[in-house]
C-alpha cells in the first residue's frame, strides 16, 4: 500500500482511471456489440422471412399447378390442356421472383447463413422440372405426381422453418411457426382438392390405400390448422376468423368443402360434381391464400419493425455511448491535466523557495483547494522574504557593534561551548584561532600553565551553580588577571597579559549562559613592570648613594670589584667544567654567593643582599635535585642580571666620586693600618646590625697589642671568617638579654677578638660568652639533614659531633634568613683557614663560652680569590 | 541561627566576633584548629561557620569537608589570607558557600553574611 501511496499523482490517477476507463469501454463495447448482434439478427430474420414468403408463394403456385396437372393426367390430356400451360407459366413467374430474391440475399451478409438452405431449396424446386416432363409424356400417374409435388412442397415449407430457426426473437419465431403450420395445413388442403377431384371424377376411391391416404391427409390438415390457431398472434387469428366469417356470409365455401369431404370419408361411392368440388376447393384455397398473404405480410412487417427498431436502438446506444463517453473522458482528462499541471507548478515553486529563491510566485488561477493553497503559499513567501530582509539588517547592525568593540566578548552555554557570535577583538586577542563551537576549557588549556588549567576547570563548574553567589565565585576567578602563552608558526613563544571577567546570564531562575569579557592588558602590565624596574633601579642607586655616604669609597669599590670577580669565576667555572661535576659547581656557586651576600649585608646594600639571597634560594632548590645543564642556566641568568646591577653601581659610584672629588687614586691601595681599621669598623657595624635584628645586645671588642697588620691578601678572607663567627655567636650562641639575666650574666653579650703575631704566623683568638655549643642539637640536626646515619653517630664522641659543624649543609637555625640557617657558615670558616694553610682549635663551655683559635703563616703567597 | 568561628589566630577570632556582635547570629563558640572545630561542631550543630584555611592539626579544607559530611546544609564562609585561587576553588568544591579575603572590614563581612544567608 505504501508503494502505491508514494507514486506521483499522475501515476495515481493513471492507476485509478485506467482500469476504470478500460472497464467502461469494455462494457460499452459489449453492450454495443450485443445490440449490434440483435440488430443484425433481426435484419437477417427480415431477410429470412422475405425469402420464406417467396418460397411459400412458389409452393402455392405448385399447388395450383399440381391440381391442374392431376386433372390433366387423370383425363388423359382431354381436360386442362391449356390450363396446364398457363399454370406452368404462372409457377415459373413466381419461381423467378424467388430466384431474384435469392440472388439478392446471396449478395448480402445474410447470404452466407442462408446459402446452404437456398441451395437445398433450389434442389427441391428442380424436381419440379422432372415431374413436369413426366407429366407431359404421361409417364407418371396423377397420384404419383401429386405425391411428388406434395413432397416438394412439404420440404419447402419445412425449409422455411430452417431459415428462421436461428433467430432469438421468440415472438417472430412463434409467428413463423404458426405460419409454417398454416402453410402445411393449406398444402394438405391443396392435396385434398386434387385427391377428391380425382375421386369424385371416378365416383370412388380407386384403391383402399387412396382412402387411407386421404383420411390421414384430412387429419393432418386439421392438426396443422390447430397448431396454427394455437400459435398465431391475436391479430392474425382475428383476421383468419373474420375471413371465415366473411366466407360464411358469402359463398360458404369452407362448409361446402367440409360437407363434400365428409361424403368422401363416409361413403363408398359418391355422386359429387368434381367441377363443383374443384371450384369450391379452389375458392377455399384462395381464401386460405389471402390469409396466408396477410400472415406473411404481418410477419414481414413485424420483423421489419423489429429490425428497424433494433437498428435504431443500436444507433442511439452507440451514438450516446460515444458521445457521453467521449465527453466524459474529455472532461476527465482535462480536469486531471489541470490538477496535475497545478501541482507541478506548485512543486517547482516550492523547490525554488526551499533553495532560497523568493523572486517569483506561482500563478494558479482557479479557486479550488490547490488554487487557495497557492494563494496562501504566496502570502507565506512574501512574509518570509520580508522577515529575511529584516533579519539581515539586524545581523549587520550587531556585527558592526561587535567588530568595533575593543574587548573580547562571547557567550558560554552550560557545556562551556563558545558562541557563534563574538566580537572581532576576541580573534585578535587569541590570535585568530577557531572560536565558535569550541569548548572554552579546551580552548584555554594550551594557553595557560598547569595549575591555572585545573583551577579554571573547577571555577567554571561553580559559575553555573546557583547555590553560590556570583560575587563569591568571581572572587576565585583564577584567570582574573593571567598571562597567556602562544607560539606562532616558527615556534616562537609569545605571551600576553589578559583580564577575563565572567557574568551570569539568567533566564528566570536558571543560569542559562555566561557572558565572558576579555581585555588585553599586555601594554599596561609591561609598562607597570618597566616602572617597577625603574623604581627598583632608583632604589638601588639611592641605596648606593647612601652607602657611599656611609662607607668609604675604597671599601665600596673593593667590594664591587670582588663581587664582579667572584661572579666571573662562577661563569668560567661553569664553562670549563665537563658538566659532570654539577654538584660541585652548585656548591661552589652557593658558597660564593653566600659570602657576597654577607658582605653586601655588612655595608648595608640591602637591595644587592636581597638579590644574592634570591640566587641562594634558587641554588638551594637545585641542591636536592638531579641536575641537568639547563637548570643552571637560570642561575647564570640571574648572575648576569646582578652583574649588570653591579656595573651600574660602579658607574654611578665613579660619577659621584668624580663630582665630589673623593676617592682619587682609589686603585692605589696603600697597605696601611687604616685598612685594618676599616675592617674592624665594618665588623663593628655588622655586629650592631645583626644584634639589633636578633633582638640581642652584643659588644664586640678587638685587641691588637702586637699591632699586627693584616696582609691585604688575607684581609677580606679574614673578615669573612670573623664575620661568620660573629654571626654564629649572635644568632646561636649569645642569649637574649632576658635569658642572660636569668643566667646571672650581664645583659650584653661579649665577643673578644685578639690578634697576635708569633714569628711569621698570625694568630687570631675569638671568644664569646654565650651558651656554647649544643651537642645534642648538632647531632639531631646532622641526622635530620642526612649528613650522617644513626649507626655512624652511635659511635661519635663530642669531637666528632663538633666536626659535624664544619660539614657542608649544616645549620641549626630554624629559619632561613639573611643571617643564618643556610648551613654554610662554619664550613666556610674551615675552608678559608685551610686555604691559608692555617690550623684551628675550638673550645666551648656549656652556657658559658665559645672559643676558637686559629693561626696561619703570613707569607704572601699568591692566593686565589675566594673559591 | 548558631555560628561557629574557626581561625588559628586569636586576634582574627576576636575581630570577627566583634564585627558580628550586633548581627542576628548566635555565636556558640570559637575554635583554633580543625580538630577542635569538629568537636565543637558536633556538640553545637551550628547552621553557620566561618573557616580559615591555613591552620595546624587540621586545615580548613579538610575540616570543611568533615562538617559538610555531618550536616550537609551547613553554610560555611571561608575567611582566609591565602591568595591561591586553586585552594579557594577547592573549598567551593567541597561545599563552602561563601568566601572572603583577609583582612576583613566590618561592612564587607556583614554584606557577605547577608548574601550567604540570603537576607536582604
Amino acid at each position: 500500500m505504501k508503494a502505491i501511496q508514494n507514486l506521483s499523482i499522475r501515476n495515481k490517477f493513471g492507476i485509478i482511471l485506467f482500469p476504470l476507463v478500460a472497464g467502461i469501454i469494455y462494457l460499452a463495447a459489449v453492450s454495443i456489440n450485443r445490440n449490434f448482434q440483435a440488430s443484425q439478427d433481426l435484419s437477417n430474420l427480415q431477410s429470412a422471412i422475405g425469402l420464406s414468403t417467396k418460397i411459400s408463394a412458389v409452393v402455392h403456385e405448385i399447388q395450383r399447378e399440381r391440381g391442374v396437372t392431376a386433372g390433366y393426367l387423370t383425363s388423359k390430356g382431354e381436360l386442362f390442356a391449356t390450363e396446364i400451360t398457363e399454370r406452368r407459366k404462372a409457377t415459373d413467374k413466381i419461381l423467378n421472383e424467388y430466384k431474384e430474391e435469392t440472388e439478392r440475399i446471396l449478395g448480402t451478409d445474410y447470404g452466407v447463413i442462408a446459402e446452404p438452405i437456398i441451395a437445398k431449396q433450389n434442389e427441391i424446386f428442380e424436381e419440379l422440372i422432372d415431374v413436369r416432363q413426366k407429366s407431359s409424356v404421361f409417364s407418371i400417374s396423377a397420384q404419383e405426381q401429386v405425391s411428388l409435388l406434395a413432397s416438394v412442397n412439404d420440404r419447402s415449407i419445412q425449409l422455411i422453418g430452417d431459415l428462421t430457426k436461428g433467430t432469438e426473437n421468440k415472438e417472430i419465431y412463434q409467428q413463423v411457426n404458426a405460419y409454417r403450420n398454416y402453410l402445411l395445413s393449406k398444402e394438405r388442403a391443396g392435396i385434398e382438392r386434387a385427391s377428391l377431384t380425382s375421386a369424385f371424377t371416378t365416383g370412388q376411391f380407386s384403391i383402399k390405400e387412396d382412402f387411407n391416404r386421404f383420411a390421414a391427409l384430412v387429419t393432418e390438415q386439421n392438426v396443422f390448422l390447430d397448431n396454427f390457431t394455437n400459435e398465431a398472434s391475436e391479430k392474425t387469428l382475428t383476421f383468419f376468423n373474420s375471413a371465415l366469417e366473411d366466407d360464411k356470409l358469402d359463398k360458404d365455401m369452407f362448409r361446402k368443402v367440409s360437407e363434400m369431404r365428409a361424403t368422401a370419408l363416409s361413403e363408398e361411392t359418391f355422386d359429387v360434381d368434381p367441377n363443383f368440388w374443384f371450384n369450391m376447393a379452389t375458392g377455399k384455397i384462395n381464401l386460405l391464400k389471402e390469409v396466408e398473404d396477410y400472415l406473411a405480410s404481418d410477419i414481414v412487417s413485424r420483423s421489419t419493425d423489429l429490425s428497424n427498431q433494433a437498428q435504431q436502438n443500436f444507433t442511439y446506444l452507440a451514438g450516446s455511448i460515444f458521445l457521453l463517453g467521449g465527453l466524459n473522458l474529455l472532461l476527465l482528462f482535462s480536469v486531471v491535466r489541470n490538477i496535475l499541471s497545478n501541482i507541478s507548478t506548485l512543486e517547482s515553486f516550492s523547490v525554488r523557495v526551499a533553495e532560497g529563491d523568493f523572486s517569483s510566485t506561482p500563478k494558479i488561477k482557479n479557486t479550488d483547494e490547490i488554487g487557495r493553497f497557492a494563494k496562501v503559499f504566496n502570502g507565506m513567501i512574501n512574509t518570509i522574504s520580508i522577515a529575511q530582509e529584516d533579519l539581515g539588517e539586524k545581523i549587520k547592525q550587531s556585527q558592526v557593534v561587535f567588530d568595533n568593540v575593543d574587548q573580547g566578548i562571547f557567550l558560554l552555554d552550560e557545556k562551556f561551548v563558545m558562541s557563534d557570535l563574538y566580537s572581532s577583538e576576541t580573534e585578535q586577542i587569541f590570535n585568530n584561532d577557531k572560536i565558535s563551537g569550541e569548548s572554552f576549557i579546551q580552548f584555554m588549556r594550551p594557553r595557560l600553565v598547569a595549575r591555572d588549567q585545573d583551577a579554571l576547570e573547577m571555577f567554571m563548574k561553580h559559575l553555573f551553580n546557583p547555590e553560590i553567589e556570583e560575587e563569591v565565585v568571581n572572587k576565585l576567578n583564577p584567570i582574573e588577571r593571567v598571562q597567556i602563552f602562544s607560539s606562532n608558526e616558527s615556534g616562537e613563544l609569545s605571551s600576553k597579559h589578559i583580564r577575563v571577567g565572567f557574568s551570569r546570564i539568567q533566564e528566570g531562575d536558571r543560569i542559562s549562559s555566561i557572558l565572558v569579557t576579555v581585555v588585553d592588558e599586555t601594554e599596561t602590565v609591561l609598562l607597570q613592570k618597566e616602572i617597577e624596574e625603574a623604581e627598583g633601579k632608583n632604589k638601588q642607586e639611592m641605596e648606593l648613594m647612601l652607602s657611599i655616604l656611609r662607607v668609604d669609597p675604597a671599601t665600596l669599590e673593593d667590594f664591587l670589584n670582588t663581587c664582579r670577580q667572584s661572579l666571573g669565576n662562577i661563569s668560567s667555572k661553569y664553562e670549563s667544567d665537563d658538566k659532570r661535576n654539577f654538584k660541585e659547581l652548585v656548591s661552589f656557586t652557593y658558597n660564593t654567593i653566600h659570602n657576597l651576600k654577607a658582605n653586601a649585608g655588612l655595608i648595608d646594600l640591602k637591595v644587592l643582599a636581597d638579590k644574592f639571597h634570591g640566587i641562594e634560594e634558587l641554588l638551594s632548590k637545585l641542591q636536592g635535585k638531579e641536575l641537568v645543564g639547563d637548570d643552571f642556566l637560570r642561575v647564570l641568568y640571574e648572575i648576569n642580571e646582578v652583574n649588570d646591577v653591579l656595573e651600574n653601581m660602579q658607574n654611578l659610584l665613579g660619577r659621584i666620586l668624580s663630582v665630589s672629588g673623593k676617592g682619587k687614586g682609589i686603585s692605589n691601595k696603600v697597605d696601611d693600618g687604616s685598612d685594618d681599621e676599616k675592617m674592624i669598623d665594618s665588623l663593628q657595624k655588622g655586629t650592631e646590625r645583626i644584634s639589633q635584628e636578633m633582638g640581642k645586645k652584643v659588644d664586640l671588642q678587638f685587641t691588637n697589642e702586637d699591632n699586627v697588620v693584616i696582609p691585604g691578601t688575607h684581609r677580606s678572607d679574614l673578615k669573612d671568617i670573623l664575620l661568620q663567627l660573629v654571626r654564629n655567636s649572635i644568632v646561636h650562641g649569645i642569649e637574649t638579654p632576658e635569658q642572660r639575666t636569668e643566667k646571672n650574666k650581664p645583659e650584653s653579650g661579649h665577643i673578644n677578638v685578639t690578634f697576635n703575631q708569633n714569628d711569621d704566623r698570625l694568630s687570631v683568638h675569638y671568644k664569646d660568652d654565650g651558651r656554647g655549643l649544643d651537642l645534642d642539637k648538632i647531632m639531631r640536626k646532622a641526622l635530620d639533614e642526612n649528613l650522617v646515619t644513626q649507626e655512624e653517630v652511635a659511635s661519635f664522641g663530642s669531637k666528632d659531633i663538633v666536626k659535624l659543624l664544619f660539614k657542608d649543609g649544616f645549620s641549626t637555625a630554624e629559619e632561613v634568613n639573611q643571617h643564618g640557617g643556610r648551613g654554610q657558615g662554619m664550613s666556610l670558616v674551615g675552608r678559608l683557614i685551610k686555604k691559608f694553610g692555617g690550623d684551628m682549635k675550638m673550645n666551648f663551655k656549656k652556657d658559658q663560652s665559645f672559643e676558637m683559635n686559629f693561626s696561619f703563616p703570613l707569607t704572601t703567597s699568591k692566593l686565589k680569590t675566594v673559591a | 541561627m548558631k555560628l561557629l568561628i574557626v581561625d588559628d589566630s586569636s586576634v582574627m577570632r576576636r575581630t570577627i566576633e566583634k564585627h558580628l556582635q550586633n548581627y542576628d547570629l548566635d555565636i556558640v563558640g570559637t575554635a583554633k584548629n580543625g580538630k577542635e572545630a569538629i568537636e565543637m561542631f558536633k556538640k553545637e550543630m551550628p547552621e553557620v561557620v566561618t573557616m580559615d584555611i591555613t591552620m595546624p592539626e587540621m586545615d580548613g579544607i579538610t575540616c570543611l569537608e568533615n562538617m559538610v559530611a555531618i550536616k550537609p546544609d551547613t553554610r560555611i564562609m571561608m575567611i582566609t589570607a591565602l591568595s591561591d585561587k586553586y585552594t579557594g576553588l577547592q573549598a567551593l568544591d567541597k561545599g563552602a558557600r561563601g568566601f572572603l579575603y583577609k583582612p576583613v572590614n566590618p561592612d564587607d563581612l556583614i554584606e557577605a553574611f547577608d548574601k550567604l544567608l540570603k537576607r536582604n
